[in-house]
This record gives C-alpha cells, structure tokens and sequence, in this order.
C-alpha cells in the first residue's frame, strides 16, 4: 500500500466536506447562551432538576435503611401457650370417656387409640378417679 | 468559582467560537446529515460550556466536545440504522437532502465521499477527528479514549486506505 500523503488526504477531506462558517457561529452562540442558562440565571440554586435529584438521593438512601434494617429488625420471640395443670373430672360412659374440658368444649374419647393422625388440643389429659 | 470570572468567559467564548466550525464538520461527515449535526454539535458545546462554568475549563477542551459529540453522534447513528427501514416502509422518510445531494456538480468530493464510506468505522472516525476536527493526536486519542500511539496508526491506516481507494478511482454504487 503506498505511503499517504498526509497533508493532502485531509486538504481533500476539508474540501468534501466544507466549513459552514454561519451554522457554526450560530451554533457558538446558541451554546453558550444555553449553556449559560443554570448559573447566569441564577437557577442554580433552587432549580427543579436540583430537587429531582435530592429527591431521588433521599428515596434511594430510604429504600437502602429499609432493605438494611427489615432482616435486622427485632423479631419478638415466640411465646410458648402454657397452660396452668388443671384438675379435671370426667366420666366413663359406655366405654367412652367424657371429659368436660376449660374451654367449655367436652371431650368424648372412646375405643382405640387413634394412629391416622396426631392427636390435637391438649396434648394431654392426666385423669384419675373410679370407673363406675 | 473557576468559571465565573470576566477572563474565563472571553476564553470560553472564544474556546466555542474556535470549536464550533471544526466540530459541526466532523459531526456533519460522521451522521451525512447537516441539521442533525447542528444539533449534536449545540448540544455538545453547550455540555462544555456547563461543564466549564461549574468546573472550570476541562484540561482538553477540545477532548471534552469531541468525546461528547462522538458518543452523541454515535446513539443518533444507532437510532436511525433502527429507525430508517421503518422509515422506507412508512415512506414517511423525510425529505432532507442526502450526503450526494450537497456535493452534486463537485466530481471530487463526491468521491471522497464515497471512498470516505468505505473505511472501517473506527479508522474513518479518527481520520475524520484529525483531519476535519483538527485535533492534536492527543486530544484524538483521548476522544476516542485509545493511547496516543493506538490513535496515531488507525489514523495511518484510514489514510492509507483513502488514499489507495482514491487512486483507484473509487466512485462508489
């Protein structure tokens, strides 16, 4: 590839594309009465894109104390349901017991154990007395 | 404030005055489109003139307006290879005169133009940096983001190619 000769590669590339002399001066002006606009015109200091901006920094810091405090939050532990031991008095009728418990509900026990499930309520029921 | 003093405002004026025309060339040969370029080339300058009057001048203002102006220029040249088919089959294409259009009847910038198109994207894009921007390779380098030396042999490398597609008379399709 032959060697180019610099000064006239861009001299030809200056001609294709030729300076625009009004355009840019427009331009020049333009952009510097625009950019002028946030300082000369005193906007600065209270301008709505400033308050954009403090207004997404404050949201952002928000959600960040958010997401770092919700798994550091104290959780109250689990209170254990315990009951004082309580006397109950029941009866066995016909091969079933019949007991009345102290949430008023009564409770009717009969043949054998059940293994399908666990049991629910009280878990358990320490009864004495004489069959009858 | 750096940016405020009477002195600094001469320069900066004259800063974007000297800038202006060597920008909208180059803005105007890389989109082939000359309101388009008006406008990236304003909003460029303006980027500058904001950046000096809250910062002071940027150690390369040159560096500054062309690095904003190649990534601008560079997001409107994605957006109309997005656009321009949807364009073709609305035929809502507006009627803007084409790169061609601006050199009919000059034989030899039209095919510079076209020689022009047949570099490699990023060799033409520091050809046209040096040669219409006339930037220093330094300032090149740095608006492209490459090391001095990087920018020096693609700009060796798009002049060479110019000069072989020209001398083979390259007319373009």
């Amino acid at each position: 590839m032959k060697e180019p000769d610099a000064s006239d590669i861009d001299r030809r590339l200056r001609e294709a594309f030729a300076e625009d002399a009004a355009s840019a001066a427009r331009i020049a002006r333009a952009a510097v009465a625009d950019g002028c606009a946030p300082v000369c015109r005193g906007e600065a200091a209270g301008s709505p894109r400033r308050w954009l901006v403090v207004a997404a920094v404050a949201a952002v810091l928000l959600l960040a104390s958010a997401v770092v405090w919700w798994p550091a939050r104290p959780v109250p532990a689990p209170v254990a349901e315990s009951l004082a031991p309580q006397t109950l008095s029941g009866v066995i009728a016909d091969g079933a017991l019949v007991v009345s418990m102290p949430d008023g509900s009564v409770l009717i026990s009969a043949g054998q154990p059940r293994t399908d499930r666990l049991p629910d309520g009280f878990s358990l029921v320490v009864f004495e007395g004489v069959q009858r | 404030m750096p940016g405020r003093g009477s002195s600094t405002t001469v320069d900066l004026d004259e800063a974007v005055g000297a800038l202006a025309p060597r920008l909208l060339r180059y803005v105007a040969a890389r989109l082939g489109d000359r309101s388009l370029a008006e406008d990236v080339a304003q909003e460029s300058l303006t980027a500058l003139v904001r950046a000096w009057r809250s910062s002071g001048p940027p150690d390369s203002p040159e560096a500054f307006v062309f690095a904003v102006a190649r990534r601008r220029a560079g997001r409107l040249i994605w957006r109309r290879r997005l656009w321009l088919p949807l364009e073709h089959a609305a035929r809502v294409r507006a009627a803007e005169p084409t790169p061609e259009a601006h050199t009919v009847g000059r034989d030899q910038a039209r095919r510079v133009r076209a020689a022009l198109a047949r570099l490699p994207g990023r060799d033409r894009e520091a050809l046209l940096m040096v040669a219409l921007g006339e930037l220093t390779m330094t300032d090149a380098a740095a608006s492209l983001g490459l090391s001095v030396s990087a920018a020096k042999m693609r700009v060796h490398r798009a002049r060479a190619r110019l000069t072989a597609l020209l001398e083979d008379g390259y007319e373009g399709t």
